[in-house]
């Protein structure tokens, strides 16, 4: 397909379609297993209606996050987290909830294709065989980080099987908790449960990534008994999610954290410090002796992965002398024996014409590559490429052959975690198209076509070892069970070697803009540029969707007499990209922040050049911070589309904070009511969400998304300020800079104000206290919207979730792909109609029914949302404030326990736990 | 007592003799009425204006048709409306139409209970005013949800899952009060008109015209019983229509005040609203009133007293606009609510300001143009001011809709509204329906009521 | 045709009450007149019973708003009880809104259904119409009817047109 053909439809068609365009398709609701089970006799243990949970591993920049997906008659409806795997204990993120959509992606590649045209894996197969020297000369793989087992298995036996082959691994951008470069990699590991002080220097560590789980949790539960048992510093250029939960948040260049570093270093190491700038001197001095003052072992100081060696090495020397509960671990992605070579090693032998075949597995060189390496114009001239991916991608343009490759939801695998623990990778589905495992491949390239094997028995191989068939059998159906092998965390390595202080000075001052590049929050490295539900989830600071933007600090937007939305030229000495500017407040001065992971070219209809690409950017070695960028204003403005445009809330209670010295909030009398009390019949659901655990991950959007078969809207409608999602977590600016998050379901309100306005009553409370729709009854007056002080009510401005052409597809021959998503427990919405949270009422419901099976009512905590389910700090409780003992009552009778616009007499039944904030000296 | 008695009466035969003088065709023979009145509609030819008129509002009227089909076959995502601003030109429009729909039943009513005699002159075309701007608005709240084919949902009637309506809905109390306000208003109508009709029945030389008017006309044939009956039932019917057209628009202000919402949650709305609705009424009466005698050679009929007494009624009722608008202000300010303050501030300052600062220029110093004789006699500015006055009525309405909604409770959910294509065509086809249906109104049925007319002719001695 | 009339045309409305009220005297039993436009005291010259129209608009505006305020009390608190936002099952001032504007309603709907039956409207033909002076009484024209049938009808009008200089023409219809 040329890039021409790829923008047939246009992106609001698509996602018009998005359930109903794939009629062409039998994707069906194949079984879990690699054959087809026909219903004739119904295999053991389905129970038709009822859902089926099974545990797999996700992948997110290479590392594995273990899940237990819910699938429905063999299909895969929705993701959970896995509380048996160390990377997700039970959460998830918004790029494990959003698999399942890229699973049914109706622009998967479906056949292998070559030059364009439609081909076979068989005319692959040959011209492999034709090709492929027996000793591989000439013969090149290019993959990304390996830390499947398998994996590295295969490549170690292809390698040995191929001498003369190659292999090759694009880095990916460093990680928050990650130090030292190339071999000298390695995982931080915090113990927030011993600190007593984190200073972060720039270090993301609550942000988004493969480990955002997990520390998110170390972290909260850590500050949980006592706010002040764990006080964070950050020190940071852009806003972060780190940056929102600091109790001081200081803005400052990643120069200046360099300097810091360095004067922080000589201070504690009582030597001579260089002069800090005036603007930092008082806020080191009190780091200073805030670091003093916290005691050996019981502070550590968190360096961004961009900084320099010069001052990781500096900072490492700090946190030695701190004795800081930090510990180490080798990157997952090491192998013993295994070397690869890198990303510019290739692209040399590339031009030098020494490479004859490519083999690109699963990576996009073309779109992430720094430009300036000059991948996609080595790529031109070697004479056999093929590159295999499950969604098409900007690389497979310029490859011979373009290979589907099984989704991880298809597929077989084993995944290390973070911390190296393995998850072992099983399908829910059979393969929906002709795509094949990368496992497959890997074998199709060691040993041919005739000697193929199936992934499942690849991956056997692996965790084998030398167990008779009986032992193996036993372990491997409890791992499958678990969804990880147990005892694969790798060993704590003792902490890096520490150079003494180096020769080389301070940064000087450089000309220009500092450019800071970091993955984006929604769709990562572009794993997730053609998954609508990530490109229409609001990066948390800025709340932009659809697209990124050039992130600047208010004066400097002022300086320049630019306006949000403004179009500017951003240039480093590489070369140039024209994006928007936001102007945010945090943004230090001087400072510019980019999101990588837009624009790519080749994204499918919904994805394809959406926001812009940074790979024109970035400098050959792939560094992420760019010193001296310049921005020109365009004059004319580039398309910024957001969720929300406020960010102050002024004299508000809204989200309210309370001090750490005394976490209370006044006491606030209930507010009068003419009517009397209303009495419920059995439950009464309620939901406490706790702002102080809060990070603003956006996990519970997505959750809820793809739960309730939320639709997306789309950038234009978004626009219009019709968004859809349930669940919305709000942003609201601190004094600092930094935002604080509030996430807003439905309120449940006992007094609802929407209800008594609805002509038709389609808005009326139920016998256990839930404001409940009933969309068959609505017929779109949207005064229940006009009316809600809270504005969680979602209208159906357009047929946004196709329901009208997905029955006039359901006379068609083929089954929907989209549709195959759908939780079939949730109704889905047509246009005219209005909709919102329902507490998830389907799982209360479940839960009903399987309680009455043995005539019980529903225990405690039996009943969980999807976004609770979701959340990875716990910020969420759900449950029956008619059972005494519920942790829902407890929570209600906190000090800092609060109900939003509590003043209008509402009487929420979703509220709030005040965050906690330090004060003035706490926070020193 | 009996010298009192009799100065008194005295006093009452020389106020009705002045006002005689001032607001009837004294010295006019019924017969004269009567060809005044009826022999425009039957006799004369129609102008080039009237036909000219009536190509642009039947295009209008097909605009409207055409944007009606659109909005159906698109739903109401076509509008600029969101999840912030759910309602939009529709509700305004809707406000602003029943609004004008008021003045016709107020000057019928009230006037004729008080025995205002210069009503005689308009209340038959206000009426039909009132009649056809009721009708449009009656289509927005239907067209403007989500599923308007479900719109009979509103109304109680068997249905299979013994569903009702919700009757604690503003929106059901809108629809009983919008659909017992059309049907008394047509009846109304329809009973003042009934002897008139008997009368073109009677004059009509055209056979077809003859018949269509006597079935119509019913069989009247001005007998004893008749009139009596036909005053019995017409003085009753204007005894309810005062309360009704009071409690129509107290309803439609409800549908603000009963919400939560920062700028609805006033008090103050329902009279208000019925205030408003007779200011942008009469102020559409003194502009129709201004065309027909001028289109229908009525100048003995609707004299400049009559002009000069509606715009004193423009006069006050802009004083009392302007008091509530400062009454708002003053409770925002008094009550302390930041959400209520700060609405206050976005209306003066805020992305609509100076939609704003338009309408109270429109609707609170304009209007003090009647302050001077001359402006309340000049049919030029007459009719300038009262186009003014419903460009900011109109705009009052749809400011009370966006500015609430733009700045709600929480601003995370900020947001402002812009109309699109749609809504604009709307708004315009509509006005292009109201004026078609108009411009066949004058043409069909007598625009004055000739036989109160006579009566009242008689009554003064004339 | 079985009914028949007997029309004598005035000049104008004084005129008629005169001759109306003579007629009365004169012990005419079925009498009608015919104006252009309501005249005050015709009905007291002609003896006209007090209308019902009013008695019905009561009952029936009464009626509507009886009916439909119990029916709103029923379905909310009996039929299909449901929470609407914590407010009471019989929310009876938000009932209030309805049962007003239906009692309105009520009224108007009864008040021209009583207004069409008490004029015997719609009657399409009567013998009136057959008067030259039918045409005249919806423009300028004031007429007496009387009924010819009357035995003393033909007696008297002769009498009365003979003392009655107002009386500008007499027809006899049928």
């Amino acid at each position: 397909m040329t890039p021409d053909d790829a923008k047939g439809p246009t992106r609001r068609e698509t996602l018009a379609l998005m359930s109903a365009g794939a009629a062409a398709l039998v994707a069906g609701c194949k079984r879990r297993e690699e054959y087809l089970v026909p219903y004739v006799a119904q295999p053991e243990g389905l129970v038709p209606g009822r859902a089926d949970f099974f545990a797999t591993t996700l992948p997110l920049g290479g590392l594995g996050r273990g899940v237990v997906v819910e699938s429905h008659e063999g299909r895969p409806t929705k993701v959970h987290g896995n509380p048996a795997h160390p990377a997700s204990l039970g959460a998830t993120d918004v790029f494990a909830e959003a698999a399942v959509l890229d699973l049914f992606d109706p622009a998967r590649p479906r056949a292998p294709e070559r030059e364009g045209r439609l081909s076979s894996w068989l005319a692959f197969e040959e011209e492999l065989a034709r090709t492929m020297p027996d000793d591989g000369v000439g013969a090149r793989l290019l993959t990304g980080p390996v830390t499947s087992p398998t994996t590295a298995r295969q490549i170690a036996t292809l390698l040995a099987r191929r001498p003369a082959m190659r292999w090759h691994v694009m880095d990916s951008p460093p990680r928050a908790l990650e130090t030292g470069r190339g071999a000298d990699r390695r995982g931080i590991v915090p113990d927030f449960g011993r600190a007593g002080l984190v200073v972060s220097l720039g270090c993301d560590f609550l942000g988004a990534g493969p480990e955002q789980i997990a520390t998110a949790r170390a972290f909260v539960t850590a500050r949980t008994p006592r706010h002040d048992a764990l006080r964070l510093t950050v020190f940071e250029p852009a806003p972060t999610l780190t940056g929102a939960k600091a109790d001081r948040r200081v803005s400052a260049s990643m120069a200046d954290l360099v300097r810091l570093a360095d004067w922080l270093d000589a201070r504690l190491g009582n030597a001579e410090p260089a002069p800090l700038p005036q603007r930092l001197r008082d806020e080191a001095e009190r780091l200073a002796a805030q670091l003093a003052r916290a005691g050996t072992g019981r502070a550590m100081v968190l360096a961004a992965p961009e900084l320099s060696p010069r001052a990781t090495r500096a900072v490492a020397r700090l946190n030695a002398r701190l004795a800081a509960p930090l510990a180490y671990r080798p990157a997952a992605d090491r192998w013993p024996d295994l070397e690869p070579d890198g990303l510019a090693d290739l692209v040399t032998a590339m031009r030098d014409g020494e490479v004859r075949s490519l083999f690109v597995l699963d990576v996009d060189p073309v779109f992430s590559a720094p430009a300036a390496a000059g991948f996609a114009d080595a790529l031109a001239g070697v004479p056999f490429t093929a590159q295999a991916s499950v969604a098409r991608t900007d690389t497979a343009v310029h490859c011979q052959w373009r290979l589907p490759l099984a989704h991880p939801l298809e597929d077989w695998s084993d995944l290390r975690g973070p911390d190296g623990t393995v998850g072992l990778v099983q399908p829910l589905i059979a393969p929906l198209h002709g795509s094949r495992s990368r496992h497959e491949l890997l074998d199709l390239l060691t040993n041919g076509p005739a000697a193929a094997r199936p992934a499942r028995a690849i991956v056997e191989e692996t965790w084998r070892g030398t167990r008779s068939d009986a032992a193996f059998a036993v372990s491997w159906i409890a791992a499958l069970h678990d969804g990880l092998v147990p005892d694969t965390a790798l060993p704590v390595i003792s902490a890096p070697e520490i150079a003494a202080s180096d020769d080389a000075g301070p940064p000087a001052e450089s000309e220009g803009f500092e450019l800071l590049l970091r993955p984006s929050p929604s769709v990562w490295m572009g794993e997730g540029a053609g998954n609508a539900w990530l490109l229409e989830c609001p990066e948390p600071v800025t709340k932009q969707v659809w697209g990124n933007a050039l992130w600047m600090a208010p004066a400097d937007v002022l300086r320049l007499g630019l306006a949000d939305g403004d179009g500017v030229r951003l240039a480093t000495p590489q070369g140039a990209v024209e994006v928007p500017v936001l102007s945010v407040r945090g943004q230090h001065p001087g400072t510019l922040s980019l999101a990588l992971g837009y624009g790519r070219a080749e994204a499918g209809p919904i994805g394809t050049g959406i926001g812009t690409a940074t790979a024109l950017l970035l400098p050959t070695d792939g560094a992420t911070l760019i010193a001296g960028a310049t921005v020109t204003p365009l004059g004319r403005r580039l398309p910024v589309h957001r969720t929300q445009l406020h960010f102050e809330q002024g004299p508000r209670d809204i989200l309210r904070t309370v001090s750490a010295a005394e976490p209370r909030l006044p006491p606030e009398p209930e507010t009068p009511s003419f009517y009397p009390p209303w009495e419920y019949a059995d439950h009464a659901w309620a939901m406490v969400i706790d702002l102080d655990r809060c990070i603003g991950c956006n996990a519970c959007t997505i959750a809820c998304q793809s739960e309730n078969n939320v639709p997306v809207v789309g950038p234009e409608e978004v626009d219009r300020g019709r968004i859809m999602h349930w669940m919305r977590v709000d942003t609201y600016s601190r004094d600092d800079g930094a935002p604080a998050f509030q996430p807003v379901p439905c309120m449940h309100c006992e007094k609802a104000p929407c209800e008594p306005v609805c002509p038709v009553a389609a808005s009326v409370h139920d016998g256990q206290g839930l404001n409940v729709q009933v969309y068959n009854r609505c017929v779109g007056t949207r005064f229940c919207q006009a009316n809600c002080p809270y504005k969680v009510r979602r209208f159906n401005f357009q047929d946004y979730s196709g329901a009208e052409a997905e029955r006039a597809a359901a006379d068609g021959a083929g089954i929907d792909l989209l549709a195959a998503l759908r939780n079939p427990e949730v109704s889905v919405r047509g246009r005219g109609v209005m909709e919102k949270c329902t507490y998830c009422v389907q799982r209360i419901e479940r839960a009903r029914h399987e309680a009455s099976r043995d005539d019980e009512s529903i225990p405690p905590g039996a009943v969980r949302t999807a976004c609770q389910d979701a959340c990875p700090t716990e910020a969420i409780t759900f449950g029956d404030l008619a059972a005494e003992t519920s942790a829902i009552a407890r929570l209600r009778d906190d000090p800092r326990h609060y109900a939003l616009l509590g003043e209008l007499g509402t009487r929420p039944r979703t509220t709030y736990l005040a965050r906690i904030e330090a004060g003035e000296e706490d926070g020193a | 007592m009996t010298a009192t008695a009799t100065e008194f009466h005295d006093r009452r035969a020389d106020e009705a003799r002045e006002t005689a003088r001032r607001y009837l065709p004294t010295g006019m023979r019924p017969d004269r009425i009567t060809a005044a009145v009826a022999d425009p509609v039957l006799e004369r030819r129609f102008g080039r204006l009237w036909w000219t008129a009536f190509l642009v509002s039947s295009t209008l009227t097909l605009v409207m048709i055409a944007s009606l089909i659109w909005l159906v076959r698109e739903g109401v995502g076509i509008w600029g409306i969101n999840t912030t601003n759910v309602w939009g030109f529709a509700i305004a429009n809707y406000v602003w139409w029943i609004g004008i729909g008021n003045a016709g039943t107020l000057i019928s009513s009230m006037l004729l209970l008080t025995r205002q005699r210069w009503r005689t002159s308009i209340s038959r075309f206000a009426e039909a005013m009132t009649l056809f701007a009721a009708a449009i608005a009656g289509l927005f709240p239907i067209f403007h949800l989500g599923r308007p084919w479900l719109f009979y949902w509103l109304v109680p009637y068997p249905d299979t899952m013994d569903l009702m309506p919700q009757w604690r809905s503003p929106l059901v109390w809108d629809f009983f009060a919008i659909a017992s306000y059309l049907i008394f208003s047509l009846l109304f109508w329809y009973t003042g008109a009934l002897p008139d009709l008997a009368t073109m029945r009677d004059r009509a030389r055209n056979g077809i015209a003859r018949r269509i008017y006597g079935a119509f006309a019913l069989g009247w044939r001005g007998s004893a019983r008749h009139w009596h009956h036909y005053e019995a039932f017409y003085r009753a019917m204007a005894a309810l229509g005062v309360p009704l057209v009071v409690s129509v628009h107290s309803v439609v202000g409800m549908d603000f005040a009963a919400g939560l919402m920062p700028g609805w949650n006033e008090s103050i709305f329902p009279p208000y609203f019925v205030v408003g609705a007779m200011f942008s009424g009469f102020a559409m009466v003194v502009v129709l009133a201004a065309l027909i005698r001028r289109g229908l050679g009525l100048h003995r009929l609707i004299s400049l007293d009559h002009f000069d007494a509606m715009a004193r009624i423009l006069l006050f009722a802009s004083l009392v606009m302007s008091l509530s608008y400062a009454t708002e202000w003053f409770f925002a300010w008094y009550s302390g609510d930041h959400a209520e303050r700060l609405l206050v501030r976005f209306e003066f300052a805020g992305l609509y300001a100076p939609l704003y600062w338009t309408m109270i220029l429109c609707n609170c110093i304009v209007p003090l143009a009647f302050v001077l004789r001359a402006a309340r006699r000049s049919l030029p500015v007459l009719i300038g001011v009262a186009v003014l006055i419903n460009v900011g009525m109109w705009l009052e309405r749809i400011l009370i809709i966006t500015e609430t909604l733009s700045r709600g409770h929480l601003p995370s959910q900020w947001r402002t509204y812009a109309p699109t294509i749609w809504d604009w065509l709307l708004l315009l086809g509509t006005l292009g329906f109201f004026a078609w249906m108009f411009l066949i109104f004058v043409r069909l049925v007598p625009s004055v009521s000739m036989h109160e007319m006579k009566a009242r002719l008689r009554e003064v001695g004339a | 045709m079985s009914a028949a009339l007997l029309v004598a045309r005035v000049g104008s409305a004084d005129d008629l009450l005169a001759l109306a009220r003579a007629a009365r005297e004169l012990g005419f039993a079925t009498l009608d007149a015919h104006a252009p436009h309501t005249v005050e005291g015709l009905g007291e010259a002609l003896a006209l019973p007090p209308s019902p129209v009013r008695s019905l608009m009561l009952v029936g505006g009464l009626g509507a708003a009886a009916a439909i305020f119990a029916y709103q009390y029923w379905t909310s608190v009996h039929g299909y009880p449901i929470n609407s936002g914590g407010r009471p099952l019989n929310s009876w001032p938000a009932f209030l809104f309805a049962t007003f504007e239906t009692g309105v309603l009520g009224a108007a709907l009864a008040g021209f259904t009583g207004f069409l039956w008490s004029c015997g409207l719609p009657r399409p033909s009567h013998p009136f119409f057959e008067a030259a002076a039918a045409r005249a009484v919806t423009d300028d024209g004031y007429a007496l009817t009387l009924d010819p049938r009357d035995p003393r009808a033909r007696i008297d009008a002769l009498d009365i047109l003979r003392t009655r200089p107002e009386i500008l023409s007499v027809e006899v219809i049928g």
